[in-house]
Formats: structure tokens, sequence, C-alpha cells
């Protein structure tokens, strides 16, 4: 069916300003490769259509010039989702920002899929109800892009994944046509919607989304503790999650991310706080990025060694610190040394009487724990969205850092902790916390920074190469310990070649075929299409 | 031929033939500790065959699973991780309309019987499903499973021992009305609303709600005109086809 539009009516670019804006997403590798010179390939044009006609139509011209399509949400994801030629047309969704409708009575919420992810959580909150989902990325990430990646957000344990949540999707596939599921879709079934979950822009361009909201609970309750060695952390966390208590936060961070954050003394006669709030929507207004503050894990290690130079001279501080990274053994080996232990972050939300209900059960499911009081959890809640903002520090000292999330069953969570951070220890300092928590597994999440020479030479011993080399390691690693290759940030073009020797996709292959005959859907992303 | 299975009791999963009748498949978990997390009457029916009535239960009820495609001999494992972002879920994929593929093989969510206990639910039908969501919550319930019958509730809520509310009865499992029909339909994703249980038990659907893992399903007293029936899996390629027409048409 041809488009009714003319794409003369839909706003674009092809100026440098523009092109160069939606290059590329935060992909570390993109920032090492800015940071030592080396030009990003800018797209043909960036479109900014406003509805699904003037997507269709893109698409229609698209596919009559034979040329990739790249959607584009907020640029947020971390694994190269977006990587054009210089003959692509980005599609960026941004202006596709509109709550359709938000039904009280069913519990759901019509949106498109450009709304970024605080202000849809604002709206709802206005409302009386939360979507649950609050990845750390919430100021600078769309509905779409949660929905292309599998998102998962600071919640899950409670309130689910991003494929938990999505009960419709409309689009526009690679023939320029309307496409719809549903879960309570006759003709399709409820697996159409979990196909186009995780595409990742190669199946079709997402348009809106139908997502199931929930009433704010009332009250929340939250606790830090410490346990007394990783092993019990984990124990505690996989009783916790198999008790059937259902708790809204479960965070085990390894001592090493321990150490590096604000210290709390233990309070084992505080009595419980149930405050009045839920955790959901908690912090959506106060925790938005800070210029001063501590967001990034690496920034105390950064902070630290800088008051050790007596003798600084002005950036002085910041070439030991790209020196310290670019021996990650020595600096792990001194890291070690620290005396922490992990610490955990619980949190309960719902009625009082529910939490009181609960709280028995939560207790009795840790093993070898220190209370550490209501503080370090409400510092968290305070401060859990600063994370996605200070990266820059680190790469304008000469180093790197980037996080790799993973899931396993229980019995392989700690092999896989230990093998992956054996794995790294000549290229990369390594940390993790495990969240994320299901009765049968959780996700892993590392967090990992090295150095190496900077500029555009290359070679085996600049930051390019050695990053190159931490990823091909870590992915071994995964692929070794039967754990998924992601959990939440997706494959893109980062674990593209190890994803497509993967037998599942065969299916998603097929479906392309189906829906994007021509391959012009961000192809080469999760290993389909492209090079 | 003796049916294999495979108990992995950290994870609380089991491993055995989607083909299997579920009963079978009970018995034998029973005489582990453990049971499949259904209420009785367990379908007579395989997994594969629950699996096609109750796409929307599929990946609470199974983690991973080895699926055919028709005409590839490669059998294909879906990943064995509780939750992923890996690309479409290939385990959805299996049961879409028509089914891209079918379930040989799974390893299944198990529930320990030594963990998890059994609350038989009998009261009127008013008001049932703020009732039985507050009754899920507060008994740290695992599985719902609940029917009308006339004016009364018939249900009940499987959950964990540790709970600290009392029962109010016995367990009673044997009493749980049958299952009236084999008639599934899919119901939300995410967490069961009230909304949704009180209408279905208000047209006489029998709920199974997981909250845990977001997913419920209602089972129809009688075959709805136009609703899906099981297909045979047919070559990807044009099951593919088949499903992009499908999402064209719906739009």
């Amino acid at each position: 069916m041809p488009a009714a539009l003319s794409v003369s009516e839909i706003l674009a670019s092809s100026d440098g300003v523009d092109t160069r804006a939606v290059a590329t997403d935060l992909w570390p590798r993109r920032l090492i490769e800015r940071r030592d010179g080396i030009a990003a390939t800018l797209p043909q044009q960036v479109w900014w259509p406003q509805s699904q006609a003037e997507v269709q139509a893109i698409v229609h011209a698209a596919r009559a010039q034979r040329r990739p399509i790249v959607p584009y949400g907020a640029g947020s994801g971390v694994c190269g989702g977006i990587s054009p030629t210089t003959q692509t047309w980005v599609i960026d969704l941004k202006r596709m920002d509109r709550i359709i409708r938000i039904d009280p009575a069913a519990h759901e919420v019509v949106v498109e899929a450009g709304m970024v992810g605080d202000r849809l959580e604002r709206r709802l909150n206005e409302a009386g109800f939360t979507l649950g989902h609050f990845p750390s990325s919430i100021y600078s990430s769309t509905v779409g892009g949660w929905f292309a990646t599998r998102s998962a957000g600071q919640l899950s344990s409670r309130y689910g994944k991003i494929e938990d949540m999505v009960i419709g999707v409309w689009g526009v596939d690679g023939r320029g046509e309307r496409i719809e599921a549903h879960v309570d879709d006759l003709p399709t079934g409820p697996g159409a919607v979990q196909m186009l979950c995780g595409s990742e822009g190669a199946l079709a361009i997402v348009t809106q989304l139908r997502l199931r909201i929930e009433p704010m609970p009332s009250h929340r309750w939250l606790r830090g503790f410490t346990a007394s060695s990783l092993q019990d952390g984990l124990t505690s966390m996989q009783r916790l999650l198999q008790s059937g208590a259902a708790p809204s936060v479960v965070r085990l961070y390894d001592p090493l991310d321990a150490a590096l954050s604000s210290s709390h003394p233990p309070q084992p006669n505080e009595p419980d706080h149930i405050t009045g709030g839920a955790i959901a929507c908690a912090g959506i207004e106060d925790s938005g990025p800070h210029p001063d503050d501590e967001t990034n894990p690496f920034e105390p290690l950064l902070q630290r060694l800088e008051k050790l130079m007596i003798f600084s001279r002005p950036h002085a501080s910041r070439t030991i610190v790209g020196e310290a990274l670019a021996r990650p053994a020595l600096l792990s080996g001194l890291l070690d040394r620290l005396d922490a232990k992990p610490r955990f972050i619980i949190g309960l939300e719902g009625s009082a009487d529910d939490i009181h209900q609960r709280l028995p059960v939560v207790r009795r499911s840790l093993v070898g724990a220190t209370d550490l009081g209501a503080a370090p959890g409400e510092r968290w809640l305070s401060h859990r969205h600063r994370v996605s903002y200070r990266m820059s520090k680190v790469f304008a000292a000469g180093g790197w850092v980037d996080t790799c999330e993973t899931a396993c069953g229980w019995a392989e969570v700690l092999p896989l902790y230990r093998a992956m951070r054996e794995a790294l220890r000549d290229l990369a300092v390594v940390m993790c916390h495990f969240s994320h928590a299901y009765i049968d597994g959780c996700s892993l999440y590392f967090t990992f920074a090295g150095g190496g020479t900077t500029g555009s030479e290359g070679g085996p011993r600049s930051s390019l190469s050695r990053y190159d080399l931490a990823w091909e390691r870590a992915l071994l690693v995964l692929r070794k310990h039967g754990a998924a290759l992601s959990h939440h940030h997706g494959i893109g073009r980062l674990k593209a070649h190890v994803a497509r020797s993967d037998g599942t996709m065969t299916v998603l292959a097929a479906m392309k075929r189906a829906l994007d005959p021509d391959g012009i859907l961000n192809p080469g992303v999760l290993g389909v299409g492209g090079p | 031929m003796t049916p294999t299975f495979v108990l992995d009791r950290v994870n609380r999963l089991a491993r055995f033939d989607a083909d299997l009748p579920l009963c079978i498949a009970q018995r034998w978990l029973s005489s582990q500790g453990f049971s499949l997390p259904l209420l009785r009457p367990i379908p007579g029916a395989s997994l594969h065959q629950l699996c096609q009535r109750a796409p929307s239960l599929v990946e609470a009820l199974v983690r991973d699973a080895v699926l055919h495609i028709h005409g590839d001999s490669t059998p294909l494992q879906t990943l064995s991780s509780p939750r992923a972002a890996m690309g479409p879920s290939a385990l959805a994929a299996a049961f879409c309309h028509p089914p891209l593929a079918r379930m040989k093989m799974a390893n299944v969510r198990v529930l320990p019987l030594a963990d998890v206990t059994s609350d038989v639910m009998d009261r009127p039908r008013a008001g049932a499903g703020a009732w039985l969501l507050e009754q899920f919550h507060q008994r740290h319930g695992f599985v719902l499973d609940v029917v009308a019958v006339g004016d009364r509730l018939h249900g009940a809520l499987m959950r964990a021992r540790t709970a600290t509310t009392d029962l109010a009865q016995p367990s009673r499992l044997s009493s749980l009305p049958a299952a009236r029909s084999s008639t599934f339909h899919t119901a939300s994703a995410l967490l069961p609303r009230a909304a949704d249980i009180q209408q279905a038990l208000d047209r006489g659907e029998r709920v199974i709600a997981w909250p845990q893992w977001w997913r419920m399903t209602k089972t129809q007293p009688r075959p709805v005109r136009g609703a899906w029936s099981p297909h045979p899996t047919i070559p990807l390629d044009a099951a593919c086809e088949q499903l992009a027409q499908a999402m064209r048409r719906s739009s």
C-alpha cells in the first residue's frame, strides 16, 4: 500500500551538526574512538517524524532507494545499536512523544515510542500510577528504546522487565506497512509481542506501545546489610527470592563495589522504618543529573587517587589515573587488599500491614548479615539515577569504562563472577553487583575499567585494542558458563558476532525475511543482515 | 521407554519431555519432593499442549527448551538463563500463531513441597478479585488458581510455608473443582489485576496466575467462536510469513 504522505513534508536534515548528533549511541568503544581522534561515520540524513504515517513514508522512500534505516531514541544504548553507514537514514523518534491515553480502569497506558522515561513516569505518578520501570538511564532513554533492547529497571524483582509490562505494540515493518500485535490478540497470539520485543530495530520501527501500569504502593521499607562473604550474600538473595516475600529491590555489591561507596556503621538496634511513599516514584524529581555528584562507581576511586598526589600539577592526577588504569593487575591487587564486605540493599513496597507481614520472612532469609539500618537504602534511593552521567572523567584520564550485564542460574553465579574477574585481571579493574534477581537465578552487572595508549595510531597496547580484547574474553567467559550474552542492554554490534552463532537466531533471521525482505532495517544489529 | 527426568534442586528446575503428560511429570516430581507450579487437577495434557493452549504462561512456566523447527533436524536450544536481552524470544516464537517451532524438551520451573503449601478458598464470588490478590501478597503466594461456581468462588493458592499468616482452613486440594474446559485464552502480561480476575470469574472462567512471573491465563467454560486452536508446525519461512501477515491484518 503506497504511503499517503510525501517525505518532503517531513522534517529532516543532512547538516553535519544534526547527523553527528545521531551518529552513535553511548557505546564506550565509540567514546574511545572519539577521544582518540577517530572520526565517526555520519549518516546521510536524519528524519524527525511525528506520526506513524510519516514513519511509513520514510520507510517507503528508503526502500525505493535501498537505504539502511536506523531508528533512534535517546541514544543511551551501550552496545552499538546505532552504527550508520554514510548511506543510512536515521529516524529520530523523539518527536513522537505523546501519551495517547492513560486508562485507570484497565491499568494501561498507550504511549508513543519516543517518550523519554522520566516524563512518562511523572505523568503516570500524577494519575496515581507507576510503570515500575526505572533503568538508571531513565532521563536519557525512550519507551521505544526500552522495548527494542528488553530493558530492565531497578525494581524488576517486583514489576518485571519491560517484556513483562508490554501488552501491545504498533510499528512499521521493512515494507513500510503498519503492523500490530497484542497479548490478547487471537490472530497472532501473545508470542508475537515477544517476537518484536528485543529486536533492536531489525524487524520493525516501533511507533507506539501499550503498557500495563500499577497503582502506586503506599509505603516502602529499605534497609542495608553487609554479608560476611559473597557466598553468604548470594545464598541470602536466593533464599529471599524463593521465599515468596516478593521484594522490590535486592542488590548485592561485591567487596570492591562496596568499598568504593559510602560507608555505614552497623545499626543492629535501629527499628524498622516503614515510610510513606513508594520506592517506585521516589527520587524521580530529585535524582537527576547533578554535575558535582559521585555518579560513576569509579569516581570515588579517581578521587582517592587524586588525593594521594601531594605534589600535583594541573592535570597530573588524571595522568596518574590513566597510568594506573593501564596497569589493572597492579591496581586490582591493591584494591583487593581493601577490607570490605559485600553489601546489600533490600526494599519492600506495599501497604504498611503487608510490609510488616513480609519483614520476618526477609530477615529469616538472610545468612551472615549485619544490619546497617535504613540509611544505605535511602541513600541508594536518592542517588539511583545518577550513574549514567559521569563516564567522561575516566575517559578524559586516558582510561575507559564499560559494563557487561548477564544472567545465569544460582549455581553458576559465583563461578562466573570469579572467572570473569580472573579473565580480565590484566586488562581491567572489575567490580560487580548482583541485581534483577529471580527464583532461578540472577543478573550479574560487571563494571570494568582499563587503560592503554591513546591516539589514533592503534597497536596492541592502545586503549581500543585492550578494550576489544577485554570484551572478547568477557564474551568467552559468558559462553563457557552458559550465561546470557546480555540481561538488559541488548546485543547491538558489540556482541553480534557471538550472537550470530546462536541457534535461536535462526528464528530471528526467518522473521526478518518476512518483515524486512530487503534487509534495510538496522542491518547488522543482533547479527542478522548486514556485514 | 522410561521417561527421562532431571531435577536441578538449586535452581528449582525439572527437565523432561514436552510430550509427556503432566500428570506423569507431577507424580515423579512428588516422589522427589517437588511439584509443578500448577494446582490440582494437573491437566492431562502434555507440557507442549498446555503451552499451546495457554501461550501467555510459557515464559513463566518454562525457563528454557529444546525446540524443533519443521524440516530441520538440528535441535534449537533456547537461552538457559532466567532472563536475557538477546533479541526476540525463541521460546515465545514456538507458541505464536502459527507456531514457529515445536517444543521437545524443557526445563520447567518447579516448587519444593517442603517450602510450599496450598490454601483452599471458598467464599462469595462478589468482590473476590481484589480479595484474592490481597491474599496472594499477604500469604507470599506463588500460584493462584480460581474458578467460580454460581455465586461462590472456589480457588486455591499455592504459597510459601514461611508466610506468617495462619491458614483460615486446612488444605483440601482435592475439593478444588476440576478444570471445566481446555479452551484457554490469554490474559494480561505483568501482574494480574483484581479487575481481570473478577471479570473472568463473572464469566465463569478459570484463572491461573503466576504473579511472581508476571503472567496469567484464563480458561473458558466452552469453546469460543473464532478462538485460536492449536496449529501444526509448518516450515519456518512459511510460518514467519503467516505471522507477519497476521500482524499486518491486526493493524
